[in-house]
C-alpha cells in the first residue's frame, strides 16, 4: 500500500530512491496521463509530456523539501510541462498562421485513440476555446471532480477564484455550443 | 432550441472520450524506466570524468610543483651561501686593511717609538 510518509524517506535514501521512485511513478501515473490528455488531447503528446514529467521529478527528487505533498508536487511539474508544450505549440502556429484550437481538432478528429460521439467531439471544441489555465480548471472539476480546496494547493489559486473561473468556463462553452449550433 | 445546459448535462460524470494503446502504462513504466537507467548512467560517468579530470590535473601539476619547490629551495641556498661569503670576505678584507695598516705605521715610526708603544702595551 502507498505510504507517503515512507517514500518520501525512501527518496532522500540514495540506496531506496529508485524503487521509491518506481512506487510512485506505478500510483500517479493514471492520474497525470489523464489531467495532460484532457489538456493536449493527442496521446503522443501526453506520452511525451508525461515522461518529461517524471524525469524532472527524477532529477529534482533533492529539491523537494517535503513541504507539499508528493501528488501536488508532480501535478504541479506536469501542468508546468504541459503549459510549456501549449506554449511552445501556439507559437508554431502562429509562425505558421495557424489556430492552435483548428488544428487540435483536426488532430482530435484524425485520431485513432478519440473515442468520443459528435457530441463529445462539440464538447471537446469548446473546452478547447478556453484559455489554458480556465480550461484546466474546467477539466479538474468537471471530469475528475475534485475538491476546489485540492485544486487550490496544486494551482495556487483561491478557491474563490477558482470557483469563479469554473462558472465562467461552463458559461462561455454553453454560448460557445448554442452559437455553434 | 435546445437547452444551455444540454450538452454538459450528457456528458458529465460519463466516460473520457480518449483512448489508449493496450497495455499502455505498463509499456510506459518500463520505458520511463530505461531512461532513467540512463540518467543515472550519465550522471554516474559525469561525476566519475570530473573526478579523473581533477585527478589528472593534479597528477600534471604535482611534478612541476615539486620542480618548482626544489628550485625555489635551491635559489634559497645559493643566495645564504653567497651572503656569508660576501660577509667573510669583508671581514677578511678589514683584517687585511688592519693588517697593512698596522705594518704601515710601523715602517713610519723610528725604533725607539716603536719600542715605548711596545712597552705601553705590556703594561
Amino acid at each position: 500500500m502507498f505510504q507517503e510518509e515512507d517514500i518520501i524517506k525512501d527518496l532522500k535514501d540514495e540506496n531506496r530512491r529508485y524503487q521509491a521512485f518506481s512506487t510512485l511513478v506505478k500510483e500517479y501515473q493514471k492520474q497525470l496521463y489523464w489531467l495532460i490528455r484532457k489538456m493536449v488531447l493527442s496521446h503522443e503528446d501526453t506520452n511525451d509530456i508525461l515522461q518529461n514529467t517524471f524525469l524532472k521529478a527524477w532529477n529534482g527528487i533533492d529539491s523537494f523539501r517535503g513541504e507539499a505533498k508528493i501528488s501536488t508536487w508532480l501535478h504541479r511539474i506536469a501542468i508546468n510541462e504541459t503549459f510549456t508544450f501549449l506554449a511552445n505549440a501556439e507559437l508554431k502556429n502562429t509562425q505558421n498562421m495557424t489556430d492552435l484550437e483548428d488544428v487540435l481538432v483536426q488532430n482530435l478528429k484524425s485520431d485513432n485513440y478519440f473515442s468520443g460521439d459528435d457530441l463529445q467531439l462539440k464538447l471537446q471544441k469548446a473546452i478547447l476555446s478556453l484559455p489554458p489555465k480556465q480550461r484546466l480548471v474546467f477539466n479538474m472539476k468537471y471530469y475528475e471532480d475534485r475538491k476546489y480546496e485540492e485544486m487550490e494547493e496544486i494551482l495556487g489559486t483561491s478557491v474563490g477564484a477558482l470557483k469563479a473561473s469554473y462558472h465562467h468556463a461552463v458559461k462561455k462553452i454553453e454560448n460557445f455550443i448554442l452559437m455553434d449550433d | 432550441m435546445k437547452n444551455e445546459s444540454d450538452i454538459l448535462d450528457k456528458t458529465k460524470g460519463g466516460k473520457i472520450p480518449f483512448a489508449l494503446p493496450d497495455g499502455y502504462f505498463d509499456n510506459f513504466t518500463s520505458e520511463l524506466d530505461k531512461k532513467i537507467q540512463f540518467e543515472m548512467e550519465s550522471k554516474r560517468m559525469k561525476k566519475e570524468t570530473k573526478d579523473v579530470k581533477i585527478k589528472s590535473l593534479y597528477n600534471y601539476v604535482r611534478p612541476w610543483a615539486y620542480v618548482a619547490a626544489a628550485v625555489a629551495l635551491l635559489v634559497f641556498c645559493v643566495q645564504l651561501i653567497i651572503s656569508n661569503q660576501e660577509t667573510l670576505e669583508a671581514s677578511q678584507e678589514k683584517t687585511e686593511i688592519n693588517n697593512v695598516n698596522s705594518e704601515l705605521l710601523y715602517t713610519h715610526l723610528d725604533d725607539e717609538s716603536i719600542m715605548d708603544y711596545l712597552i705601553s702595551e705590556e703594561e
